[in-house]
């Protein structure tokens, strides 16, 4: 009798592997991902703030941006991350159509965003804010403009799910649903802290 | 793991998001003394950071590795501003933003 046995062919689920601390292979991945978004982030948040320190004038600038359409534009992804939770709840229940529909929801609210923002550019043009017109202005559309290209790949991403679902169709991409919400949940994130750094912290503040 | 382990908490999440946002926004107009403001603002907006990372990224229910990968960059953060202090320390401290 032989005991040795060979193995011809095996099949591995990346999705499916576990860690020792239980996260899957997929959701450690997305993690390093947020890992190095946070250290990019980070860098240009602490080089905003420590150049605001020096720079208190530029709170007559922060002045010229608009409060209503930044607090709009958060209530906006709020919703929008909402959206795509409900959407991984439902995918994890088996009701791929319904997920579909809450996808849809969620690519509408991140569009209605970028919308706001471009209607945002539009007036600070028109006033002749542009990234080169001073510091203040440089790191107000190099921040915006990363996080808005975030959220441009996030939209990508849900649309790809969301062609899927809305055909029953997800199939392996179903565990992709919770992974793109964790990547929107960090975009929001990303945003909970440059509002208040470009919009709320000006002029008038805190006399 | 099951990220919507908390799926019934989503929708209190959400309404607890909202109106710290809004909270974050009026507490933007008041009139407080020195940099206040400044602390109350960004002790809202981490309230709300943590509020989004532990209930939606079920980061309570993640093992050391997924807390180093994300204190790690925090971190570094950290030394990037403290190293540049001595830089600054001759400035007074305006946050008068």
């Amino acid at each position: 009798m032989d005991n040795t046995s060979t193995v011809d062919h095996v099949e591995y689920e990346v999705e499916d592997y576990t860690g020792p601390a239980g996260t899957t292979a997929g959701r450690l991945g997305v993690w390093i991902l947020i890992s190095s978004e946070i250290t990019i982030f980070a860098g240009l948040l602490g080089s905003y703030i420590l150049f605001r320190i020096f720079h208190p004038e530029w709170s007559e600038e922060s002045a010229h941006l608009n409060i209503v359409l930044g607090t709009i534009n958060t209530i906006l992804l709020l919703s929008s991350n909402f959206f795509m939770m409900k959407a991984a709840s439902a995918v994890e229940q088996g009701n791929q159509k319904k997920s579909a529909k809450l996808m849809l929801l969620t690519i509408a609210l991140g569009l209605a965003f970028l919308v706001v923002k471009g209607f945002e550019y539009a007036a600070e043009f028109s006033h002749g804010e542009f990234p080169s017109t001073s510091t203040f202005w440089s790191f107000y559309f190099l921040l915006t403009g990363l996080h808005g290209t975030h959220i441009l790949g996030g939209l990508i991403a849900i649309g790809i799910l969301w062609a899927h679902a809305k055909n029953d169709n997800l199939g392996e991409l179903k565990g992709r649903v919770a992974l793109t919400g964790l990547y929107w949940s960090f975009v929001e994130v990303v945003w909970i802290f440059l509002f208040p750094l470009l919009y709320l912290l000006r002029e008038g503040v805190a006399k | 793991m099951n990220i919507t382990t908390s799926k019934s908490n989503h929708e209190l999440v959400y309404v607890a998001l909202v109106i710290l946002a809004l909270v974050t926004v009026g507490a933007s107009f008041l009139h407080l003394a020195g940099n206040e403001n400044v602390y109350l603002i960004f002790g809202l907006a981490t309230v709300q950071c943590l509020l989004v990372a532990f209930q939606y990224m079920g980061l309570k229910l993640e093992g050391v590795m997924v807390y180093g990968l994300v204190i790690v960059p925090l971190i570094l953060f950290a030394i990037l501003v403290f190293l540049c202090i001595p830089d600054i320390s001759h400035y007074p401290l305006n946050l008068k933003l």
